[in-house]
């Protein structure tokens, strides 16, 4: 048993083992740690060919404007930081292909980074890749330059599957990608896939799986396919090429990754995340602690002071914007496209679905109640009864939680947060 | 000025056959509304009006004319709409007139409505002008067309006058018609006061605008008015005439068409087929008033969100005021709350209600399926119930036996398509009663059909299978006795009282089905099983589950882009708020038209 005290001085009872106590003291203390501590996104708008389902903020005829925006983007990171160089824990290569930046081109970019911000020795930094763009002497420079994890599209090791998706590359190039990693010193690899796709059945997705794990990746992210308006996918649907995905084999699929991962010895953390012990990954746990980022490069979101904002999305205006000289302010630069300042109400909704994601840790009731000078059930009582009874979230040991009912009907319990 | 100046006159046609724009020509030729002014259909002065390009309320507009004879006349034209939903506007106005236009589409010919405002029009012992119009058209064939014309009225070919309403051309010739061939009313200034209130409007200023033809004696500006029929009396605000906008007179009097702006509140306190005399010389006996419109169609109207329930209240009582026909009364529904049961004249007439609703009272609305009124004879004591809601029909061992009505039904249409409309019609229960060839390669085909089967889709499938040729009009003949069942559904296990349908033995099983099915398609998946049956009596006859949901989430959240996601469950939220429970089950408001969808020929 262990007491808090919170901002009323009022003292709060949360129960449970020793273990518990412990777990959750070092939570704490990692929190106040990260708490003046930011993670960075940098958002590399380029691909060579978008595939099939893509809705991301990405160009495919854009290339020639790859140094420019490297340029743009030291500008911003300048614009941002003003003088202060904040710490910052993390930082994420996003896209896009951000493997598809030349080495000079990141070098750019990370030198403003570390003149700029106070990047921990242990700093996470991930690049995103699509296997096929990187070959031994790109994976070397890259680690040279403090790339420290990488996160690979592979999304399926079904050759059907990847070409109704219209990916580049063949599992085998996936195969390549995570040898040559490791070859280099980058050992921190995430490996994406996707299931949910039309066509795809519970035998393919099985055999994708265990290809993956094949290659033991320390990270698994598998995302359920959505077929987005104004993709080539969302067409096809349309015109009947494709049918549309059983939302029950998704379901299946995700009860077969969710056993299968477990039997391999992977954490499910996060809904569509699995990390061997100690692999989390720092920078989307940000996300999913509500915690603050700050968002760079072309389309990018960031999240910091009470304000979530934009970049404009178009990459030469982008790089327009950044020659303009007045910055608005930290967190924003001359590139930003909106901002906003969020409400209470709307920093409450926000806790919940994003700190909901995280499954172990879920909601911290004493947290949310120090934080906002109200208890979460005297705001959320009557949804939080209602979900309850349908068993798609639990309340346990001062945490609020999802279920593995609930899992995989997260929006059914999110919206009613709004 | 004397009073055989006066012409009061309407144009009758089919749907589209051209009256608004005809009258657009007359308004313009006559300077009561100047070029610059001009718009199309300018008597359509509805929204929807002017978006459906159709006439729903008659209007009524007076003109100067200085005519070939060069005496000037005043000219009161009143505009009708073509559907047959709207037959008792065109009844009205010909009350009011001494003549009527005859508009006949040079490409069209004459077709079901021709012939119904024809009839009603030499009913009304009106003087018919045959006008061919749409001349400027390539398939013009305004020789034949006349000819139709002949063999129908009787009007001699040589008699009806080509016109193009679009172009102008020839429209003088009609204006001309007008003052040569129309009588002049018959007019008694010394009589009391009697002024037929033949249509209204509300306005929020000057309360009910009621539209009167004087027939006998005349009004000052500020003399107080008594309504016949209820004793009523009130100090008007305004009496005037359309020009077309209302424009103050100090005097109407007998013979003329006019407005009386009675400052009143309520409809009921001045009804169309109403008489008005003056307070203070009062005329005795009513002018022989219009017959009540009696609704054919039922429908539920709801609110989507149960606090609009007091102003979409507001609004049917305002929209009765511009619409007499529309009746209404409070209903609940365990599924769908508080609402109203409306009466309309037919679906076309329910739909343009429904709609103004949306548009001018920003209501959102739930309807349920339409339905008819049906009659139901009680054992024992013989008391007819009558029935406006499916779900109010007893229980089959209280009653003797019910009855629905049946319509007469004219279909006019080329030869070639007399299959396709037999068989739609057997489908439907119909009996054919007999056939005329008024023209060659024309038929009208009469029938008598159940007006149940009829309030669908009855008219969209006759237009789509004889591909836009064939016409229609109907009237009410009588109620009879019919093997009737309602078909009850349960959601949940739970009945709905708002999917009830009353439906003939023989197609219980067949529909059941099908609307299970439709339902299974509309009801969104749940946190739990749904079962949907429907059932007749006790018995189940046709039953569906809606599995439990199992998936529901979004994919991957790019670089912390948590403002999209929002917006998506933002949308979610929305889409569940206008869900009606039935139980615990979220049901969207289109499953209550599902009904709608259930004929599949
Ligand atoms: N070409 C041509 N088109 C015409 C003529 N007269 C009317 N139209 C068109 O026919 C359509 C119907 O005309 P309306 O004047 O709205 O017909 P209506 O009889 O008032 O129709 P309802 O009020 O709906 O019964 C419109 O698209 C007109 O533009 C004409 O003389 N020539
Ligand atoms: S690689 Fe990623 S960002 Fe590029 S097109 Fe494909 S899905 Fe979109
Ligand atoms: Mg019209």
């Amino acid at each position: 048993m262990i007491r808090y005290a919170d901002s009323e001085d009022n003292l709060i009872l949360v129960a449970g083992n020793r273990l518990q106590v412990i777990h959750h003291l070092l939570l704490a203390t990692c929190h106040l740690l990260l708490m003046n501590s930011l993670s960075l996104y940098l958002h590399i708008p380029f691909c060579r060919h978008r595939c099939a389902y893509c809705d991301f903020n990405t160009y495919t005829s854009l290339a020639d404007l790859q140094p420019d925006y490297a340029a743009a983007l030291a500008a911003e990171v300048q614009q941002v930081a003003g003088a202060e160089r904040r710490p910052a824990h993390t930082l994420f290569f996003g896209g896009g292909t951000p493997s598809l930046m030349t080495p000079g081109e990141l070098e750019v970019i990370l030198t403003a980074v570390h003149t700029h911000f106070t990047i921990s020795e242990t700093a996470e930094i991930t690049m995103e890749a699509n296997p096929g763009t990187v070959d031994l002497a790109y994976l070397t420079a890259i680690h040279n330059l403090g790339v420290n994890r990488m996160s690979f599209g592979a999304q399926s090791a079904n050759p059907g599957e990847l070409a109704l998706l219209e990916r580049e590359h063949d599992f085998a190039a996936v195969v390549t990608a995570v040898q040559l990693a490791r070859q280099t010193g980058i050992t921190n690899l995430n490996v994406d896939l996707i299931y949910g796709v039309p066509g795809q059945t519970l035998a393919s997705w099985a055999e994708s799986v265990q290809a993956v794990l094949a290659l033991q990746p320390a990270h698994l992210s598998l995302y359920c396919l959505t077929i987005e308006p104004g993709t080539p996918m969302k067409r096809w649907l349309e015109n009947g090429r494709i049918s549309p995905p059983d939302p029950d084999l998704a379901a299946d699929q995700y009860a077969l990754a969710c056993e299968q991962l477990a039997a391999h010895g992977y954490d499910h953390y996060e809904i569509s995340n699995w990390a061997l012990p100690g692999y989390a990954c720092a920078h989307n746990l940000t996300y999913w602690r509500n915690g603050e980022y700050l968002g760079l490069g072309a389309g990018a979101h960031g999240h910091t002071a009470s304000i979530r904002y934009e970049v404009v999305k178009q990459p030469r205006v982008y790089i327009r914007r950044l020659q303009q000289a007045e910055p608005p302010g930290y967190p924003l630069s001359t590139a930003v496209a909106a901002h906003h300042t969020l409400t209470r109400q709307e920093q409450m909704t926000d806790t919940l679905i994003t700190q909901l994601r995280l499954l172990d840790e879920g909601v911290d009731m004493a947290a949310f109640a120090q934080k906002f000078g109200q208890s979460l059930l005297d705001v959320y009582g009557q949804p939080i009864d209602q979900l309850v009874e349908w068993e798609l979230l639990s309340l346990a040991d001062g945490r609020l939680r999802l279920t593995p009912k609930g899992w995989f009907l997260s929006n059914q319990v999110f919206y009613r947060f709004l | 000025m004397t009073q055989s100046n006066i012409r009061n006159f309407c144009i009758i046609a089919h749907i589209d056959h051209g009256k608004s724009t005809l009258a657009d020509r007359l308004l313009q030729l006559t300077g009561a509304i100047s070029d610059r002014e001009m718009q199309e259909q300018v008597l359509d002065s509805m929204d929807l009006e002017r978006e459906k390009g159709v006439t729903i309320k008659a209007s009524a507009v007076r003109m100067n004319y200085t005519a070939q004879d060069g005496r000037d006349y005043i000219l009161n034209l009143i505009d009708t709409p073509g559907h047959v939903d709207f037959g008792y506007e065109v009844s009205r106005a010909l009350k009011s007139c001494e003549g009527a236009i005859l508009v006949v589409d040079a490409t069209q010919g004459i077709e079901a409505q021709t012939l119904a405002n024809l009839y009603l029009g030499v009913e009304a012992g009106l003087e018919i002008i045959p006008v061919i119009n749409k001349i400027d058209l390539p398939a013009a064939l305004p020789d034949d067309v006349a000819e139709e014309v002949e063999n129908i009225t009787g009007i001699p070919a040589e008699d009806a006058i080509p016109i193009s309403a679009k172009t102008g051309e020839n429209v003088e010739a009609v204006l001309e018609a007008v003052v040569k061939h129309i009588p002049p009313p018959t007019i008694n200034t010394d009589l009391p006061l009697r002024a037929l209130v033949f249509d209204s409007h509300y306005d929020s200023y000057k309360g009910v605008i009621a539209y009167v033809r004087i027939f006998e004696g005349a009004i000052e500006k500020r003399q107080w008015i008594k309504m016949l029929s209820n004793d009523v009396t009130v100090e008007p605000i305004e009496i005037g005439v359309f020009s077309p906008a209302m424009k103050p007179v100090d005097r109407l009097q007998a013979g003329e068409v006019g407005y009386i702006a009675t400052g009143l509140k309520t409809v009921r306190e001045c009804r169309v087929g109403d008489t008005i005399t003056l307070r203070d010389q009062p005329a005795t006996d009513p002018l022989p008033g219009f017959q009540r419109v009696k609704p054919m169609v039922f429908a539920g109207f709801y609110p989507s969100e149960g606090e609009d329930y007091a102003i979409l209240k507001e609004a049917l009582e305002k929209l009765q005021l511009n619409d007499a026909s529309l009746v209404f009364e409070p209903e609940t529904s365990s599924a769908l709350n508080f609402g109203f049961r409306c009466g309309f004249l037919g679906l076309f007439h329910m739909e343009i209600i429904q709609e103004r609703l949306e548009r001018e009272y920003d209501l959102d609305l739930v309807a349920t399926a339409p339905s008819v009124r049906y009659e139901v004879v009680m054992s024992g004591t013989g008391e007819v119930r009558i029935i406006n809601s499916p779900a109010d029909l007893p229980d089959p061992a209280t009653f003797d036996e019910v009855r629905e009505p049946w319509m007469d039904v004219h279909i006019f249409t080329p030869e070639e398509y007399y299959g396709v409309i037999m068989d739609m019609v057997i489908k439907r229960r119909g009996i054919l009663i007999g056939q005329e060839y008024p023209a060659p390669g024309r038929v009208v085909l009469h029938y008598e059909l159940p007006l149940a089967e009829m309030i669908v889709d009855f008219y969209d499938k006759l237009k789509s299978g004889t591909r836009g040729y064939a016409s229609m009009d109907y009237e009410f003949k009588e109620y009879r006795a019919s093997n009737l069942v309602k078909l009850e559904v349960l959601v949940n296990k739970t009945p709905v009282d708002a999917l009830a349908m009353i439906v003939h033995t023989e197609d219980a099983y067949h529909r059941g089905q099908k609307l299970v099915s439709a339902l299974k398609e509309k009801i969104p998946r749940q946190m739990f099983e749904v079962p949907i049956q429907a059932a007749v009596g006790n018995r189940v006859i046709s039953r569906a589950n809606v599995k439990a949901m199992r998936k529901d989430v979004l994919a991957k959240c790019y670089g912390g882009d948590i403002t999209r996601k929002k917006k998506l469950l933002e949308k979610q939220k929305k889409g569940k708020k206008r869900m009606k429970m039935i139980g615990s089950v979220e049901v969207p408001q289109e499953a209550f038209m599902s009904v709608l969808q259930l004929n599949d020929d």
